[in-house]
């Protein structure tokens, strides 16, 4: 008992560590360099004015942004791995990501200054959420395999039509699809955070909550419902918490994939597959990981950064395979 | 008590139960038996709330299953199911422990006294550190045995323990630790309903038996007096042999022909 207890103390102390590291480089890194030294002046009052200006209107918000869609993509991510029993679950495969972004393309497209884009993401996602638990459940009632396959195939429905919709738009286009499909921090400002804040930030609360259900759930839907699970309740609490969140994080930062599915993973090799360690876990490594990437991004080009997206799925997917080929090992010993 | 009253279910257009009217009584280990097919498990799953019956009603001391929560089923009843596949890497102490669900508003963990105790009783002494994700099939049967029993808690009077197939893919001892195990609670008070292959665990443990054929009732009552050479023969549409033994009861299911080897 203690030694896990302690062994989960030191993996937070480490993540929590690892995470205000992440945050004080990507403030100090990029253009108009301000040394750790020169963060410190900012944060304690002392700097001038142009250094306070920088940090306050530009590095803050790229962080907050980070933190908020790193958060929200790693709690989706590990919430839904739980829910579906499926470890490739995650909320781009499940369509909520590109329903999201094509809702937010559509705002900008069709329905140009009619509804604000946030809203337009947000309803995109939910709805593309609402298929897939419909689609799934073709035959009676839904299953976890059969939802999977309904998300991968929202997923690319809806994906082409934001490509369609960019297309159409020609040179504006493709900058935005770039945008919508790989993700950037280069967008935010304050008031959008604020926004897509609102809505992710109870999601977060709502997953958190149910990480007991979600425990139970690994076991399956009726083993769940046999200990006293309210399982529809929990499936579509956590499904539009999840898709919820994860709209809120593509209508700030476009489709920032890779995220949702690898840091639940990484988390889970140390903490074990309990929700309760789990996802609070996975909710700072996503924030340490996607701060990282963002400032990895702007060392790389600072005046005019890749796209995040790009940064997270180039180093995500070499460590992925590595942790897959190390648990393939010991599993075969 | 939990009484089944003229239950009918099927899936899609196939009938799978039609007019089966039980009850089960506390203090009692009973058993369903029966071919293939012949909707025990479905049975099972109606008993426990899981499944809607299209037609009759499920009663739990007089409530309808159908008006009782989760909650509230979870903790008048535990159940062993038929499968149960997991493939996290959980340690086995966590998984029983968390049988203790229902006791909290946002879940609840057991006791690990408790979840120690049900592990015992399963046959599983110094299993809580270990791995789910390693042990044996057998093992992993007996986890969700012992998280039933846990379930069913320290006073398992009133309470109803459902079993579906306690004893497959256990080794003789193990199976026989499970029947045991399920036995007890019987003897402690809870309504102990079981799916059983095997004639002679019915004969060895249960006191009422069950016997299901093409979804309807063909016998029931005290185990030795259903359980006889014709019904047998006739619910598994196979000859069948009850002979006395050293052991108690023993059924036999003889090769088709009917000439033997030794």
């Amino acid at each position: 008992m203690s030694p896990k207890t302690g062994k989960v103390a030191l993996i937070s102390a480490f993540l929590v560590l690892s995470f205000l590291l992440s945050a004080a480089i990507s403030l100090s890194c990029g253009a108009g360099g301000i040394d750790f030294a020169g963060l410190w002046a900012a944060v304690s009052g002392g700097a001038d004015e142009s250094a306070r200006l920088i940090i306050g209107q530009i590095r803050l918000p790229r962080l907050a942004a980070g933190i908020l869609a790193g958060a929200s993509l790693s709690l989706a991510g590990g919430a839904m791995q739980s829910l579906f029993r499926n470890p490739l679950a995650d909320p781009s495969i499940l369509g909520v990501s590109s329903g999201a972004a094509l809702g937010a393309v559509a705002a900008m497209t069709v329905f140009a200054g009619v509804f604000a884009t946030e809203i337009c993401a947000l309803a995109g996602g939910l709805a593309a959420a609402f298929a897939v638990y419909k689609l799934g459940a073709f035959g009676g009632r839904a299953s976890a395999f059969s939802t999977l396959l309904a998300g991968i195939a929202v997923n690319a429905f809806c994906g082409a039509l934001v490509g369609f919709f960019m297309y159409s738009a020609r040179d504006v286009g493709l900058r935005g699809y770039v945008f919508w499909s790989l993700g950037s921090l280069d967008r935010c400002g304050w008031a959008d955070i604020l926004a897509a804040a609102a809505a992710a930030v109870p999601s977060w609360i709502a997953i958190l909550l149910c990480a007991r259900p979600l425990n139970l759930m690994l076991l399956g839907r009726q083993q769940a419902f046999h200990s006293g699970v309210n399982v529809g309740l929990v499936w579509v609490l956590v499904g539009s918490a999840a898709a919820l969140a994860t709209s809120a994080s593509v209508a700030i930062c476009g489709i920032i994939g890779f995220v949702g599915l690898v840091v639940p993973h990484m988390v889970r090799t140390v903490s074990g597959p309990d929700n309760r360690v789990l996802l609070p876990l996975s909710a700072v490594g996503g924030a340490t990981i996607l701060a990282l990437a963002d400032a990895a991004a702007r060392l790389w080009s600072p005046s005019d950064p890749v796209p995040i997206g790009v940064v997270t799925a180039l180093l995500g997917a070499p460590f992925f395979l590595a942790l897959l080929k190390r648990a393939g090992d010991s599993a075969d010993d | 008590m939990i009484e089944a009253r003229d239950i009918s279910f099927g899936y899609g257009r196939r009938k799978v139960l039609s007019g089966v009217s039980a009850k089960f009584e506390d203090g009692v280990f009973a058993a369903v038996l029966g071919a293939n097919g012949a909707g025990k498990s479905t049975l099972l799953k109606i008993l426990s709330g899981w499944l809607k019956p299209d037609g009759g009603e499920v009663l739990y001391a007089g409530a309808n299953a159908a008006s009782l929560g989760a909650r509230e089923l979870a903790k008048s009843r535990a159940v062993l199911e038929q499968e149960c596949r997991l493939d996290f890497a959980c340690p086995v102490g966590q998984i029983v422990r968390m049988s203790g669900f229902s006791a909290g508003a946002l879940g609840a963990e057991a006791d690990a006294d408790e979840a120690e105790a049900a592990l015992a009783a399963a046959g599983l002494s110094g299993f809580s550190g270990r791995i789910y994700t390693e042990l044996s099939g057998g093992e992993k049967r007996r986890v969700h045995l012992a998280r039933a029993l846990c379930q069913l808690g320290k006073n398992p009077e009133g309470k109803a323990l459902l079993l579906d197939e306690p004893a497959a893919s256990l080794d003789p001892a193990a199976a026989h630790a499970a029947m045991s195990a399920a036995k007890s609670a019987a003897r402690n008070g809870a309504c102990v309903v079981a799916v059983l292959h095997d004639p002679n665990l019915a004969f060895d443990y249960c006191d009422f038996s069950l016997l299901l054929k093409g979804g309807k009732i063909a016998a029931r009552g005290n185990t030795r007096e259903t359980l006889t050479r014709e019904n047998l023969s006739f619910a598994y549409s196979h000859p069948c042999g009850v002979f006395p033994s050293p052991f108690g009861a023993t059924a036999r299911f003889p090769k088709s022909g009917g000439d033997s080897n030794s």
